[in-house]
């Protein structure tokens, strides 16, 4: 009988365990999304977003994005950007310098959100291998060969990544074996690297899926924009945030130069 | 008497049920095959009669019995070609116990040893001591950690890992000695004044036949136990394990798993999560050496072979100074020697994996045991192997699909022991184990060739490969110097190698020959060396007094390498140090053995810190009356080695482990606190245990903080914090019966902090508030018949508070999330039965001819959640679950011979 009593009250005390649990759940501090890329000689755009929640029954947001104030400093006067539509500020008459320093400043909610950047050098004697290919004649008897990769140099700068993005200026390109692809998986037109610290990147002639001309747009960039090419994981095990040179914000504030070349694929 | 005399206990049925009928007129409705011995073991078994021999006298007669023609085969028929062809004597007393020996004399003798104590024989010698051997009846392996007591005295002891053990000041030479160890039949002598004491042999013979309740010694086997006297231990035999249901192979890791304290409720891990501790946190020696990855195939199963091991020792904390350099745990596997007398060989294959395995006698004193076991791509390979695939992300080849074709993926593992035993005191003995994934997923092209004739040539060779294993060796030298003083030494080597190749290589031949190879993505490149030596020492000062003592030595050697794009070196590192110390403990037995006390330290010297480490620990035994014990145990324990997990589980094993540095990653340590009450009936084991465990300088490593894009250092990704976890477990266990089996329930908690979290505890990965397993076993005839229930609560995991894209340079959308708090939710609870039947193959009048089974994993189906997908759609944040198996059935079949 003794026993039966201990049982019970051990099954009891779990029971009360069990009940007396929290459930462990959270609010979300709400957080605004700054998107900006500023490039000399165009003027200052800011895109300027809410997060998605992930519950939105814990999550409110009630800022109203088109009614916030931007200043923008290109570090000797202060400027107020206008709202062009929902998430857009701009002032085309300011262009932007490749020699100022630039911030953005504006509340949000109870946050004072700041951001500051500068602009990179222009990459330095950019060059490329050829400036025109000519691709084999593919399906029929004696199949030509793929030409040599088309090397891409500039000058490497301590500090900078490299972005190089390549694009068919044609608005509808021409397949150049179309017996190659399905549509699944045929290359796009347009196809970049990931941000190098490098002064070369070859481009493989495969990659070329297309007839036409190419525009091959070399950016120099900061370390903040190489952030985003992180992965920031997609499930509960691996999932990880990046990070953002946007103070109490998310996004990228982030200067950025560039120099274009061309190659034409026959 | 230099002999060995052999009880056959089988069964204490009322002998009125014989009386009654003339014995040799028992009919035998099979054949029976084998040595004489064997075959007198088996027509005891099958007809519940008591043969008593001395077993090396009729050893050396082999012959097969079967019934001519019609005839039905008797037991009278048998005792006349005993008596007409080899002059055995057949005597029969009027108890129904049927005595063989090769004269009347030795037909004495036997009767004389059997009945010295009931016969009241006067007592020669007193308090003496008696060493001896245990094995295994049917092989002559030797059986470690086999309990041997005197009857109704406190005085007792355990075969050291050799078999060997040395009993002091047995009161009298006509006491009764019991031995006995799970999975076997406890066997009991009865002492006399003429029975070898010293250098006493003793074979323990597995059960085949379970027998009535009535029983009252003898026949108990079990399949896990809780050893008498301890805290905090389990002993497994790995002989039984087929019985219990499996995913795919019987696995000791896994069936560990069903003890409480341990978590069961991972399938991607056959690692062991013990009391809120991580797997690298646990120990695992292989005789002798670390092995420091278990996994086979993403986890799912380990990559033991049960057919090599012989018995397995799990401490779940509060462990001996003996042991050391893990926080949390430790897990002694032990292989077998082989069959020392005979021959003997198997094989099994079940839906995921077919092996086989063999025992050869060389000569003897040398004997040798090889078991391999090889994957294929059956239903369950497939199954796990293509739910991570999908899973996974694809590589962008840049290459048209229509060339793709199907990469081969397995796993293997080999272990191999050599055991030598020149005297009856040495014995040298080399083992070697090796278990290796290969888990390709490169897609492999068939590549049209587009540059015939123009003499230059383009290759492309696309790697998705993870090769990881690990692959360790052992010479051990073990002396029994005198009945006091056994000591062992062993030389060890250990490498843990993992690669991981996700890159695209081009290579282009120009017409000259010149070759250019461009080479794209990831390379990940951890390789470990460990090279140790350690002796170890046990001396009987007194019948209350055991000191073990001994030295350990380890040199370290890692190397961790993270590549990007040919050049790009992420991480390229290169440790090496040396784990030097010493340890002694001295077990006390006070009070008439009612209660011992076994203080320990264990000092060490780290080269890479340059600091010495002392652990102290202290176990103590109470016992409260004959059948409740209370057990206690503290102690330091510090970790120098320690794997580090990447948290991208869909890149497969891309863990790595390094070494402290005592600066970026601190020497990890714990404080331990254990205490427990066993009640322990006959047939019923109650056990109640309470743990604490105060964890330091814990690491993690995480990408999360990195303050830019840029060429890392190493050491900034490593973030040191704290923890605890307590919990209590409580077990309650039928023995043995037809029914048998055990119900455990663990309320437990592990939470941590790191700084870079915040400052406040948050659930560790690992923290499990309940979970319940039944397991319940019941024998029909040949057939066993298992069933496991598993409950436990969800494990935590981190969601996103919310997600941004951002459009990059190119154009492209980028999606991002933002972290919520640290394990902040909870997935629901997990919850799976398994069910199994095996039947016990009977071939060639042979008991232990290997199993068939069929066992269903998941039987309802249920969707217990692995982890969960997150996706951007539409301005929303979309939620997956993905799932563990459901419902998996396996058949397979062993066979031995």
């Amino acid at each position: 009988m003794q026993n039966l009593k201990y049982n019970i009250l051990l099954v009891l005390s779990i029971l009360l365990l069990n009940a007396c649990e929290n459930t462990e759940q959270y609010g979300f501090d709400s957080k605004v999304i700054v998107e900006a890329y500023l490039m000399p000689d165009k003027p200052a755009s800011i895109s300027i977003s809410k997060l998605i929640p992930f519950n939105s029954e814990l999550y409110s947001d009630t800022t109203n994005i088109s009614e916030l104030t931007i200043e923008f400093s290109d570090g000797t006067n202060i400027y107020s950007l206008t709202n062009y539509g929902d998430s857009l500020f701009a002032d085309s008459s300011l262009i932007i310098a490749d020699d100022n320093f630039y911030s953005i400043s504006f509340k949000y909610g109870d946050d004072d959100v700041f951001a500051t950047t500068s602009i990179p050098e222009k990459p330095q004697n950019c060059g490329q291998s050829v400036s025109s290919i000519t691709m084999p004649e593919f399906g029929g008897p004696g199949m030509g060969s793929l030409p040599e990769p088309v090397e891409i140099s500039w000058e490497m700068q301590d500090g900078y990544y490299y972005l190089i993005v390549v694009e068919n200026t044609s608005s509808n390109p021409t397949v150049i074996n179309e017996m190659d692809w399905t549509d699944e998986d045929r290359p796009k037109p347009v196809f970049r690297n990931e941000p190098i610290q490098d002064n070369s990147y070859k481009i493989e002639t495969r990659q070329l899926a297309y007839y036409g001309t190419y525009r091959i747009i070399i950016y120099s960039l900061f370390p903040d924009y190489a952030v985003l090419y992180q992965n920031s994981g997609t499930n509960s095990q691996n999932l990880t945030g990046i990070e953002s040179n946007v103070e109490n914000g998310l996004g990228i504030f982030t200067g950025v130069n560039s120099d274009t070349l061309f190659l034409s694929v026959n | 008497m230099n002999k060995l005399i052999f009880l056959c206990l089988l069964s204490f049925l009322p002998i009125s049920k014989i009386a009654g009928q003339s014995i040799s007129g028992i009919i035998l409705e099979k054949e029976y095959s084998g040595t004489l011995d064997e075959i007198l073991l088996n027509i005891g078994e099958d007809h519940n009669l008591n043969f008593i021999f001395d077993k090396e006298k009729i050893i050396k007669y082999k012959t097969s019995f079967y019934a001519l023609y019609d005839d039905k085969l008797k037991l009278g028929d048998i005792f006349k070609v005993l008596s007409n062809s080899w002059d055995l004597i057949v005597s029969i007393d009027k108890d129904g116990q049927i005595y063989i020996a090769e004269s009347k004399q030795a037909i004495k003798e036997l009767k004389g040893e059997v009945k010295s104590k009931r016969l009241d024989v006067k007592p020669d010698k007193s308090d003496f001591t008696i060493t001896g051997i245990i094995k295994d009846i049917t092989n002559g392996e030797r059986i470690p950690f086999a309990t041997v007591y005197i009857e109704n005295t406190q005085i007792g002891t355990m075969s050291n890992e050799d078999g060997q053990f040395t009993l002091l000041h047995v009161p009298s030479d006509t006491s009764t000695m019991i031995i006995s160890y799970i999975g076997y039949k406890t066997k009991v002598i009865y002492l006399n004044p003429e029975i070898q004491i010293s250098k006493m042999e003793i074979n323990l013979s597995i059960s085949a036949v379970e027998l009535d309740e009535v029983i009252v010694i003898g026949q108990k086997e079990n399949l896990l136990a809780k050893p008498f006297g301890t805290i905090s231990t389990i002993k497994m035999s790995p002989k039984n394990l087929s019985i219990l249901p499996n995913m795919g192979n019987k696995d000791v890791l896994r069936s560990l798993q069903l003890m409480p304290g341990i978590s069961a409720a991972n399938e991607n891990s056959s690692g062991l999560y013990i009391r809120g501790g991580t797997p690298d946190q646990n120990l695992i020696l292989y005789d002798g050496f670390t092995v420091y990855h278990v996994d086979h195939l993403y986890g799912f199963f380990s990559a033991f072979n049960s057919n090599a091991i012989k018995d397995v020792q799990l401490f779940k904390g509060g462990f001996e100074a003996k042991y050391g350099g893990r926080l949390s745990s430790v897990t002694e596997i032990i292989s077998k020697d082989g069959n020392a007398q005979k021959f003997s060989a198997g094989g099994d294959i079940s839906l995921l994996s077919m092996g086989a395995f063999a025992e050869i006698p060389i000569n003897k004193n040398l004997s040798s045991m090889l078991a391999f076991r090889r994957s294929y791509r059956g239903p369950i390979y497939d199954k796990i192997f293509d739910q991570m695939q999908s899973e996974s992300e694809t590589i962008n080849t840049g290459m048209p699909n229509r060339f793709a074709t199907e990469a081969e993926s397995y796993f293997y593992d080999l272990n191999a022991k050599l055991t030598y035993k020149p005297n009856d005191k040495d014995i040298y003995s080399f083992s070697f184990f090796n278990g290796t994934d290969n888990l390709d997923k490169s897609p492999k092209f068939d590549m049209p060739d587009f540059m015939q004739g123009t003499g230059r040539g383009f290759d492309l060779d696309i790697s998705d490969l993870t090769r990881y294993g690990n692959i360790g060796s052992s010479i051990k030298w073990s002396r029994n110097w005198n009945s006091r003083l056994y000591s062992n030494t062993l030389f060890s080597f250990s490498n843990y190698y993992s690669e991981r190749n996700r890159t695209t290589e081009r290579v282009i031949t120009e017409e000259d020959g010149t070759e250019l190879s461009i080479n794209e993505g990831v390379i990940e490149d951890n390789n470990l060396i460990d090279f140790s030596l350690k002796t170890n020492a046990e001396y009987k000062l007194t019948q209350n007094q055991n000191l073990e003592m001994g030295y350990f030595m380890t040199y370290y050697d890692i190397d961790y390498l993270y590549t990007q794009n040919d050049t790009n070196s992420i991480v390229d590192r290169n440790d090496n140090s040396i784990l030097a110390g010493v340890y002694l403990q001295d077990k006390i037995q006070l009070f008439q053995n009612k209660m011992a006390i076994t203080p320990g330290i264990r000092a060490s010297y780290f080269s890479n810190t340059d600091k010495p480490y002392f652990e102290p620990r202290l176990a103590a035994y109470f016992k409260l009356s004959k059948k409740l014990t209370f057990n206690a145990a503290t102690g330091m324990y510090y970790q120098f080695a320690n794997r580090v997990v990447r948290e991208d589980i869909l890149s497969g094993s891309n863990d790595f482990w390094i070494l402290s540095d005592g600066v970026s990653i601190p020497v990890s340590s714990a404080i331990h606190y254990t205490a427990g009450l066993n009640f322990d009936l006959p047939n019923y084991l109650f056990s109640i245990e309470a743990y604490y465990k105060d964890i330091k300088d814990i690491t993690e490593y995480s990408m999360r903080y990195e303050s830019s894009f840029r060429t890392i250092e190493y050491e900034e990704n490593f973030y040191s914090g704290s923890g605890y976890a307590k919990g209590i477990e409580i077990l309650a266990q039928k023995k043995f019966g037809k029914l048998n089996g055990w119900i455990s329930y663990t309320l437990g908690e592990a939470r941590s902090i790191y700084d870079h979290y915040g400052d406040s505890y948050f659930p560790s990965y690992q923290d499990v508030r309940h979970e319940f397993k039944t397991v319940a076993l019941y024998k029909l005839g040949n057939f066993d018949l298992s069933a496991t229930w598993i409950y436990a609560t969800g494990r935590p995991y981190t969601a996103p508070e919310g997600a941004y894209k951002v459009t990059l340079l190119d154009g492209t959308e980028e999606s991002y999330y933002t972290v919520g708090i640290k394990n902040g939710l909870r997935l629901p609870d997990y919850n799976r039965l398994d069910l199994a039947v095996s039947y016990k193959l009977d071939m060639f009048n042979n008991k232990d001819n290997g199993n068939i089974s069929f066992s269903i994993f998941n039987v309802y189906n249920r969707k217990n959640i692995w982890y969960k997908e997150f996706q951007i759609v539409e301005d929303e944040i979309l939620e997956t679950d993905v799932n563990y198996l459901g419902i998996t059935p396996n058949l397979s079949l062993t066979v031995k011979f």
